[in-house]
This record gives structure tokens, sequence and C-alpha cells, in this order.
């Protein structure tokens, strides 16, 4: 019996406006990830990476096509119930980490949970709890400015995961990063990954770091295809 | 519960706390904007309470006199002459108008010498009935008297006998004061007294002389003003225009011009308005600026936070929870600014007041109307850019990394 598809596309297309009419990102997509699954999307530059990991990240529409998130649909679905599920199920990871410069590494990781309604109390202390588990605990107070690329991807993670997701999301999580530093964020996410059960969907053009994963799908000429079909 | 609680909005304490901390990252930025607000918040609270100050000042002048008192002022028409001090003074003696009193009043600058010094004064020609008339009071000695109108005697005005007491010598009834070269004897002193805008007579700064007896020291003389109470009874507008209709009849020569409390509470206010309104127009002018000001500062904001606001709809805020966060941060601004504004408005009513000469009275009105219109104004302005905020999709706010 095969594991519950946390994410489920049919068919689905995406084009942006430009001179002369649409022009087509990705197009007839069929992609699932099983729950608890690791994943890659590879790809070259302007592939279409970024733009289906926004639409499986319930940040931006598909223009046709069915997309199921955790068997639910969500092609139809109004912002305000989109950002629900964003809040609920899915931690993103940027590539230039986005914390936000004015707030402490603590302050930056309890913030998502002033959107699931908890005190900031209780917020601060589950940050804690996340920034041990990253290794980061000890730079609780430092301000992003005073950390380096590993440290600030490592708070990152911390929260994306504070406010225990299902789903994962990285784009390029170590594309600002040295090797080792690079393969440390790795090995940190895939534990978190294990440990956790959460499902891990990385966007790489890095093959090494797409090899880490269980499973490589790489987008080519707008469509999604098994790693090595292309 | 968690799953309870991932549905909840944030609380009111917690978009507050969000305010906050962005708040901070507005720094000098927002000093300009805060300045218009400032200024704008204390130009309508300065102008709501000088307001206030100054009809309470309408109101103290003629608390004095009363508002049963109207003067007149006699000029001559031109080429036409006035007949002689002692034939007008006769003259009026005969009006008769149901009881109103009545007091003439010659006024021409003098020097008077007591003791060695000599100060400038007004010298005032007029008949007994000014006591009641103006309700002045005695410090000491007594008014001039009917009987009083072949002598040179004299009643001096407070700061007038102040003056001449200096140097340790305290004039007194009996003394004798040299005005133009006459020696006129002191019988009396006036107690101090506010002038009053209506009384063309300031009791202070005067030295008061039977009619007749001005003739003698200065035969140039007019009677040029009166002033006149009426009748607890009688409505000051009727009694005040047939007096002046009696007048025109029995003085030919001369223009009446007569001028009641009324009229003149009705010309102080009317200047009030105009100042009120124009200072009105200034603060909210300024107000507006200020608000464009926090308009500009809140679009920079929402640029400069652009990918922040992506990254907060990618952790699940919507678009009401953006909104808030930005109008918060523009009513935070507003609110500070009307603070500050209440503080340097009231300090500006004050100085204003302690330069006019007013007695200081804070409008009740005044600050809440002041922080009131202020913060609405800065909101407001700060609505455009937080929608604009809220409006983004995640996407395009993210699009920048």
């Amino acid at each position: 019996m095969s594991s519950p598809a946390c994410i489920s596309m049919k068919g689905v297309s995406k084009s942006y406006a430009c001179q002369g009419g649409g022009s087509p990102v990705i197009s007839h997509v069929d992609f699932h990830i099983a729950v608890a699954d690791s994943c890659a999307i590879i790809g070259p530059s302007g592939s279409g990476k970024s733009t289906l990991l926004n639409i499986i990240g319930l940040l931006d529409f598909a223009d046709a096509g069915e997309y199921l998130f955790m068997g639910r649909p969500v092609t139809k679905k109004q912002s305000d119930e989109l950002a629900a599920l964003r809040k609920k199920n899915i931690g993103f990871v940027f590539q230039n980490f986005n914390l936000i410069p004015r707030l402490n590494v603590v302050e930056n990781v309890a913030l998502p949970l002033r959107y699931h309604g908890v005190d900031r109390g209780q917020s601060l202390e589950r940050a804690m709890l996340m920034l041990q588990r990253v290794g980061m605990a000890h730079r609780a107070g430092y301000k992003p400015a005073d950390l380096s690329g590993g440290q600030k991807q490592r708070v990152a993670i911390a929260r994306a995961l504070v406010g225990q997701p299902s789903l994962i999301l990285a784009d390029e999580p170590t594309g600002s990063l040295d090797g080792q530093t690079a393969s440390e964020i790795l090995e940190l996410l895939l534990s978190i990954q294990k440990e956790q059960g959460v499902t891990l969907l990385i966007v790489t053009h890095d093959p090494l770091v797409a090899g880490l994963m269980r499973r490589q799908v790489r987008v080519c000429n707008g469509r999604v295809e098994e790693a090595g079909k292309c | 519960m968690l799953a309870l609680m991932t549905f909840l909005p944030p609380s009111l304490l917690q978009v507050g706390a969000d305010a906050a901390d962005s708040f901070r990252t507005l720094g000098k930025r927002s000093i300009l904007a805060l300045l218009g607000i400032v200024i704008g918040s204390a130009s309508i609270i300065a102008v709501i309470n000088i307001g206030h100050n100054a009809r309470q000042e309408v109101a103290s002048v003629f608390h004095n006199m009363g508002v049963d008192t109207f003067a007149v002022s006699f000029s001559v028409k031109q080429g036409r002459q006035a007949s002689p001090l002692s034939i007008e003074a006769a003259t009026f003696r005969k009006l008769v108008l149901e009881g109103l009193l009545i007091a003439p009043a010659a006024i021409v600058p003098a020097q008077a010498g007591f003791n060695h010094r000599t100060i400038n004064i007004r010298l005032v020609g007029t008949e007994p009935s000014l006591l009641d008339v103006m309700k002045l009071s005695l410090a000491y000695g007594r008014f001039l008297h009917p009987f009083d109108q072949d002598e040179n005697v004299v009643v001096l005005g407070h700061d007038i006998a102040t003056s001449l007491s200096s140097d340790g010598t305290l004039i007194k009834t009996g003394d004798w004061l040299k005005i133009n070269n006459y020696l006129f004897r002191v019988i009396g002193v006036l107690q101090s007294r506010t002038h009053s805008l209506i009384s063309p007579v300031s009791a202070d700064l005067s030295v008061f002389v039977p009619l007749q007896a001005m003739s003698r020291v200065a035969s140039e003389a007019r009677i040029d003003d009166l002033v006149a109470r009426i009748p607890l009874h009688k409505k000051s507008e009727n009694v005040a225009s047939t007096f002046g209709e009696m007048l025109t009849r029995t003085f030919k020569s001369r223009d009446i011009e007569v001028v009641t409390p009324v009229q003149m509470i009705e010309g102080m206010n009317s200047q009030n308005r105009t100042f009120h309104y124009l200072l009105m127009a200034l603060g909210v002018i300024t107000l507006v600026g200020g608000g464009v000001a926090v308009m500009n500062v809140m679009y920079m904001n929402v640029s400069e936070r652009r990918s922040e606001i992506g990254l907060r709809m990618a952790m699940g805020a919507r678009r009401q929870d953006i909104r808030n966060l930005f109008l918060i941060e523009a009513a935070a601004l507003s609110v500070l600014g009307a603070v500050l504004g209440a503080g340097l408005g009231m300090a500006l009513a004050y100085i204003y007041a302690q330069v006019s000469g007013w007695a200081f009275a804070m409008a009740f009105s005044a600050i809440p109307l002041g922080v009131t219109s202020t913060v609405l104004v800065g909101v407001f302005f700060g609505l455009k850019p937080a929608i604009t905020a809220s409006r983004l999709t995640p996407v395009e706010a993210l699009r920048d990394y």
C-alpha cells in the first residue's frame, strides 16, 4: 500500500503575461509527493523550478489543472484560505534566509507563531526549543547581521519548523553557503525530516544536493520528469 | 489546541507588538512626518485654547464696567466749529433721558508737577457723575462735587498718584499739584481699576478736574467723549440709539458715534473669529501636510519591507494582518505626533496668553479634539499605503529575493 500523497498535481499549467500573449512556464505538470518523503526539484535556471515551488507552496495560483494539497483541492481557494493552509502546514526556507534584520534570532524564529495566535511568552519559549534543536540557542539574542551564513540558515530552518508544519519547502537552501556549511545544513534538514516525519521538498541546481534526497525530479521544458528521463 | 490556535487571527496585543517592532525601523525618516503632525496638532490645540482664552478675556473686559455702559464720541464736523467748553458743559447738564447717567469728558494731554517731579498725564475735565457712570472707587479723599465747578481741585488716578508719590513722598489730599502752570488741590485718589475697552477714559492714568477748571487750564479743550450708564431695566440698544439721536439734534456741529458693549463684543468676537479661522486653516493645512508626510514615510516603509511582507504572507499572514500592521504603525506615528503636539500647543497657548496679558485657562475640548483629529488624519493617510501593502501577492512581494 503506497503512502498518502502530500502533494498531488495533475495537468497543472502556469504562464505569465507578456507582449504578444502568455508565456507558459510550466505546462501539464503531473507531480506527486508522498507524506514524509524527501524530494529534490532540479533543473537549469529559468526552467520553472521556482514557479512550481510557489504553486506547491500555495504562494501562487495555477492557471489550469488540479492540485490537491494534503488531499484537499486548493485550486479555487481564496487568498485567506490559502494563508491559513500555509500557516498550518508549510514552512519555507529561502536561499537568502529572509531574516528580519531589526529582530533578534529568537524573535525571528518566534515570528510565525504570532499568526498562530500564540502569546509572546509562549512563542519565545517554543522558539528557544527550536533554536536548541538547530544548535543556535547560544545566539538567541543576536541580530541576524552578527551571524554567519550557515548560522542564518539554521535560524531560518528553526523558523520554518516552529509552527510544526507537515511540509518544508526549501528554495536553494545552500545556494549562498560554502561546501562544508552547505553539507551541515543539508544534514540538519534531513535529520529533522526523518525525526519529525515532515515532507521535504528542495529546489536546487546542485546535483550533489539533489542526490541526498530520496527522489529527484527534473523540470525540463516546462514539464516535470523523474530525473534521468529528460 | 494548537490546531485551533492556528486558525485564530493574531491578537491586538500581538499586532501592536509587531507594529512597535517595525516602528523602530522608521527612525530618522519618520522625524519629518512627525514634525508635520506635531505642528498641525499643536496649531489646532493652540487655536482652540487661544479662542477659549480670548472669549474669557472679552467677558472679563466687560465684567468690570458691565454691559450697561456705553460710550459716545463727538467729533467736530468738517468746516464747523465747536462751542466753547463752558457752553457745551451747560448744555450737557440739561440733557435728561429717563435717569440715564451721563458723564462728559474733555481730555487733553498735560504735564503735572509735584515735589520737583514732573510727569505726563491725561487731564480729564468731567462732571461728578463720572464716579457712578464708571463705577469708580476712591482709595482716599473724595471725588469731584457740583460745588467744585469753580475750584481748582483734582482727583488722581491710581498710577498717577503712585508715580508722583515716588522718592519717599506720598501724595495726599490737600497737597498742591502744578498742572500747566496752575495749582490744583488734591482732593482724592482713585483705587486701581482695569481699563475697559469701551471707555475713552483710562482711570489709572488720568487726572480728573471739573469741566470749568479744565477750560481755564486748556482753553482749546472740547468735550469729545461721553460715558453713559443705562438704568438696569432699560435695554441698551434702544436707550443708546435714542440718546444718540438726541445728541445729534442737540449738537448740530458734531458727528455723534455711539459705541455699545454689544457692538464692541461683536467686533471683538468677529476679530477673534477671523483670527481663529485663520489659525485653524493653518493648522488644518499643516496637519494635512503632516498626513501626506506620514503617507510618504509609510509608502517608503512598505517599499523597503516588501520582502518582509512576502515572508509574513508565506508564514500565513492574511491581507488584513498586513494592512493592520502598517495601519497601526501609521496610527502609532500619529499618536506620538498628537501627544507631542498637544504639549507644544498648550505651551504656545500659554505663551500667547502671557504675551497678550490674558489669564490662561485650559479649554476642556482642546486636547481631545486636537489629538483625535490628528490621529484620524494620520490613520486616513496611512490607510492607502497599508492597503497597497496588503494587496501585494506573496509571489510579487518575495520576487525581490
